[in-house]
């Protein structure tokens, strides 16, 4: 049981695995690697014994997680190679469609995917997002700010934060 | 492009149901084989071992615990998300503004837990005054607490920031302290913002033109005044996997420095000031070329190239 209820982690996993591959693979940019980390942040949670006070902060420790099995994954080549050789599947067919906003936010420099992200996506307030991250709000601001000139730079048109 | 293209865009990123299949059985075979597994403990046994070799490859000298401050001790409390260290970025834990942010941070953890008050809130005004726009807060109850805690420690509240763009005219106090590219590495401004009262964060880049580091290296730059309450802190992991010493920066500035499994850090705690140099890429590399660690002496070089005398 992972909070207070009768929870199981298939619950847990039903409720959040679309979200966690979705920010997976906004740092692995492949599908195969993006599986591997959720499944990874999957057995975390279920290794770690974690309860939460709410749904919130139990997604917000799966965003976290995962998005720090990512970066480790994407700075230790060691980890890449070996570390999940028991779980690994059959060479997978690229399960994504071409799309150029995708590639242009997958572009991005690793620090402005993940508020873009909960900011567009998941529709969280940058409090929310510095809380979540450790940074403070204007850091959270300035990340979403230049990651709006970027996309512009690279797709052309405008912005904003409809 | 707008926000709903990249909704738009999101949506079409879903794993397959036989992927998401595949996923819960590993899952679910971990769950039946206990905490654990030969995989894991395989994976941390090696990981260990690379680690402690390319420290001491890299390294080349002992490090030592620092007499001037321990890591340790600028660490507010622990998180349950992430699992990790929480450093403060105000001065050390037990100063007033250390103090008085672990108070607020104790605060958020339990206020609004749902976000149900946020929710109802959405993008909309807040409806509270100016002066609280430096600082996450919703309702008057979260302002009142700002205050509250502000005033039991005799700190101030910063006024909002002023965002600096990476080619705007830099504030002097900001470009006092940071790098300027010279024959051993250029330094590039990133961007940043600053406080009327002085406390500022900057984020920057090097490259080492001297081949000791060949990898390009990007920083954030936290300076907090003394007297002011300040909310932000900074995820580190396991402090105790940080490898600390003391150095004196070539302008004369004792500062601690932590080497760490996935960032380093660079701390000055000065009379008026703390600052905190958060630097990433200190490990680098990929499948084919291997696994590069940042040297200690590239650390220090970084060190150095802060004027942290100017603060």
């Amino acid at each position: 049981m992972l909070r207070a209820g009768k929870e199981t982690i298939e619950d847990v996993y039903q409720r959040h695995v679309v979200m966690l591959y979705r920010v997976a693979y906004s740092f692995m940019k492949n599908g195969p690697d993006a599986k591997d980390m959720v499944q990874e942040a999957f057995v975390r949670l279920l290794h770690s014994g974690m309860t939460f006070q709410s749904s919130e902060h139990e997604k917000a420790w799966l965003i976290v997680t995962v998005s720090n099995l990512c970066k480790s994954a994407l700075r230790s080549p060691w980890q890449r190679r070996t570390g999940f050789d028991s779980l690994s599947q059959p060479p997978a067919v690229e399960d994504t469609p071409p799309d150029e906003t995708l590639e242009a936010v997958l572009a991005l420099p690793e620090d402005y995917k993940l508020p873009v992200y909960l900011f567009y996506y998941e529709g969280y307030q940058t409090a929310e997002i510095a809380r979540m991250l450790g940074v403070a709000p204007a850091t959270v601001r300035s990340r979403l700010n230049r990651a709006r000139k970027k996309l512009k730079l690279t797709l052309g048109g405008d912005t904003y934060d409809g | 492009m707008t926000g709903n293209d990249i909704r738009r865009a999101y949506d079409k990123l879903r794993p397959d149901k036989d992927a998401q299949e595949r996923m819960l059985r590993a899952i679910r075979e971990e769950a039946a084989h206990g905490a654990e597994t030969p995989r894991r403990k395989r994976r941390t046994f090696r990981g260990t071992l690379i680690l402690a070799a390319a420290l001491v490859l890299a390294f080349g000298t002992a490090a030592y615990a620092t007499g001037l401050f321990g890591l340790r001790s600028a660490v507010l409390y622990h998180k349950l998300y992430g699992d990790t260290d929480v450093l403060s970025l105000q001065g050390l834990a037990d100063s007033p503004e250390g103090m008085a942010n672990a108070r607020w941070q104790s605060f958020c953890s339990s206020y609004d837990p749902e976000g149900a008050i946020l929710a109802t809130i959405d993008n909309g005004s807040t409806g509270l005054e100016p002066r609280y726009d430096a600082y996450p807060c919703y309702t008057r109850e979260m302002a009142d607490a700002l205050d509250a805690i502000a005033e039991e420690y005799g700190l101030q509240l910063l006024t909002p920031p002023t965002l600096c763009g990476s080619s705007d005219p830099l504030p002097p106090r900001i470009a006092d302290v940071l790098p300027a590219s010279c024959d051993a590495y250029g330094h590039v401004f990133d961007g940043g913002y600053a406080y009327d009262c002085g406390s500022f964060m900057a984020e920057g880049t090097f490259t080492f033109r001297d081949g000791r580091w060949p990898y390009p290296t990007s920083y954030q730059l936290i300076c907090n005044e003394r007297g002011y309450l300040s909310v932000s802190y900074l995820s580190i992991g396991n402090a105790d996997e940080y490898t600390q010493w003391e150095y004196e920066t070539a302008c004369g500035m004792p500062v601690m420095l932590a080497m760490g499994p996935d960032k380093a850090l660079i701390i000055a705690d000065l009379p008026e000031a703390f600052l905190v140099v958060n630097v990433l890429d200190v490990r680098v590399g990929d499948v084919e070329a291997g696994e590069a660690a940042m040297p200690n002496e590239v650390l220090e070089a970084m060190a150095d190239a802060f004027r942290f005398d100017t603060v």
